[in-house]
């Protein structure tokens, strides 16, 4: 199990890192246009989770699938005949990734592992929002 | 049975006599009637029975062709709540029991018992040996219940270790044989292994349970299910508004890591604090005035400053206890609602 201290850490350096790359990538003045909005938008989101993914590292099966995402292959669609074990967990395995090619047993293992990151993430980019935002605000 | 019937007996009589004294002499005709035949099938003619002298209640009791299915006894108080459960599990009213029956109700598994521990008892009354001994055996097997019941809810796991042994030892020793078989067919491999499969289920869905707050009083995996999904739907939402605003924020930040780090501790320990930054956060661009009124603030403010990032590490259960009060997140609504 995760020590929240240490996951955090390693998700707020990567997040970090990720996020320097891609202020270089963009201009400092405010975007214009939506779509430049949009872009950039895109481009954080992606960014946290794939920081997030990379943190984890390919030991996690969502991890693995969501580098996967990133990356551009095809969804691995190994699917071993879990759809009389589901109970219920179609919309669970939509929402987390890889969860197709799961059972149920899994599935609810990844699942918790994957809260568990997502707040985290949540967390550190709240914070650093904070940071920012505290001080460009004058009350 | 002869102190129950004498117990029941004065009851009867009372509830008689008031309408009709002379009644009594008509009813008394009419047990008198169902001596030789069966006796009827409803609860009344059973407390007729009664009003027989007792061995003759024996023999009636003892007769083969005794519909006793139909029957609670009213002399034991809890059987009606498990005559219930029998009717509800009639299943088991055959002896041989399809195997899926048991996985169907696994999770009910000491109340099963209790309605087959019943069934039995009802059901094959005319099978036994005679009914004092079923009486007290009933009343031994009910207090048999109530210890197995106590017995169960401890020790789930070795559940598939008494079924085993039970397995071996179905034979004919009580009444209650048929409970054992229910069990030993839980030695049956398809649903041992599912057996196990969803006790690790029902594991980790506890630990959900504790991941996802507000779980712990919802009961039955459907709405702990459907918890969990919005859970998780609520963080990616908050992850995508977070990354929007950021994405409007960046160009003005400066990604400096420790700082960066430390600052984010500073500012969860203090979250009343307004321009405790500390000045290794640079704003590029417009808000240089700002910067300047607020560094003679953050001079007077925090001294200390460099003591902070040589404990690093200790703020950060803070960081930890930061738990996104609303109050202080100045994010969209919906998403303040999300949180809540």
């Amino acid at each position: 199990m995760k020590n929240p201290n240490t996951l955090k850490k390693k998700l707020a350096s990567r997040f970090l890192k990720a996020m320097k790359k891609l202020k270089y990538k963009m201009s400092p003045s405010p975007p214009a246009s939506i779509a430049e909005k949009k872009r950039r938008h895109r481009a954080v989101r992606a960014a946290a989770y794939a920081s997030m993914a990379s943190a984890v590292g390919p030991r996690r099966a969502w991890s693995r699938a969501l580098l996967r995402k990133m990356k551009g292959r095809k969804r691995a669609r190994r699917n071993p005949g879990n759809m009389n074990t589901r109970f219920g967990l179609n919309h669970l395995c939509d929402i987390v990734p890889g969860g197709e090619a799961m059972d149920s047993c899994s599935l609810l293992n990844e699942t918790a592992h994957y809260i568990k990151c997502l707040v985290a993430q949540v967390q550190i980019m709240r914070e650093i929002l904070h940071s920012s935002s505290s001080s460009s605000t004058i009350l | 049975m002869e102190p129950n019937v004498k117990a029941v007996q004065p009851q009867f009589r009372s509830g008689i006599s008031g309408p009709k004294p002379g009644g009594m002499g008509f009813v008394f005709d009419d047990i008198h009637g169902l001596i030789p035949g069966p006796p009827e099938t409803d609860g009344t003619s059973f407390t007729a029975l009664l009003e027989l002298p007792p061995p003759q209640a024996v023999e009636l009791l003892v007769m083969e062709d005794f519909p006793a299915k139909s029957m609670p006894p009213p002399i034991f108080p809890s059987n009606i709540a498990l005559s219930d459960r029998a009717s509800m599990f009639s299943i088991f009213a055959s002896a041989d029991n399809p195997p899926d029956s048991t996985n169907i109700i696994s999770a009910s598994s000491s109340m099963k018992i209790d309605s087959v521990k019943q069934e039995p008892l009802e059901s094959e009354h005319h099978r036994n040996s005679s009914s004092p001994a079923v009486s007290n055996q009933s009343l031994k097997s009910i207090k048999r219940k109530e210890r197995e019941k106590k017995v169960k809810e401890s020790s789930k796991k070795s559940k598939k270790l008494e079924a085993n042994e039970a397995s071996d030892g179905s034979g004919e020793q009580l009444p209650y044989v048929h409970v054992r078989a229910r069990r030993g067919q839980a030695t049956d491999s398809h649903s041992l292994a599912e057996r196990a499969r969803r006790e690790k289920i029902n594991a980790r869905m506890k630990l959900l349970q504790d991941l996802v707050p507000g779980c712990n009083k919802i009961s039955g995996t459907a709405m702990v299910l459907d918890e969990i999904i919005n859970h998780v739907q609520a963080l990616q939402r908050q992850v995508e508004f977070l990354s929007m605003r950021l994405a409007a924020v960046n160009p003005r930040i400066d990604f400096n890591l420790d700082a960066l780090l430390a600052a984010e501790s500073e500012s969860s320990i203090d979250n009343s604090y307004l321009g405790m930054f500390p000045p290794s956060i640079w704003l590029e661009g417009q808000l240089n005035g700002s910067r300047q009124q607020q560094s003679w603030l953050i001079d007077g403010v925090h001294p200390s400053r460099v003591d902070d990032t040589s404990n690093f590490i200790t703020p950060d259960n803070s960081l930890l206890s930061y738990d996104s009060p609303p109050n202080s997140v100045s994010l969209h609504s919906s998403q303040l609602k999300m949180e809540l």
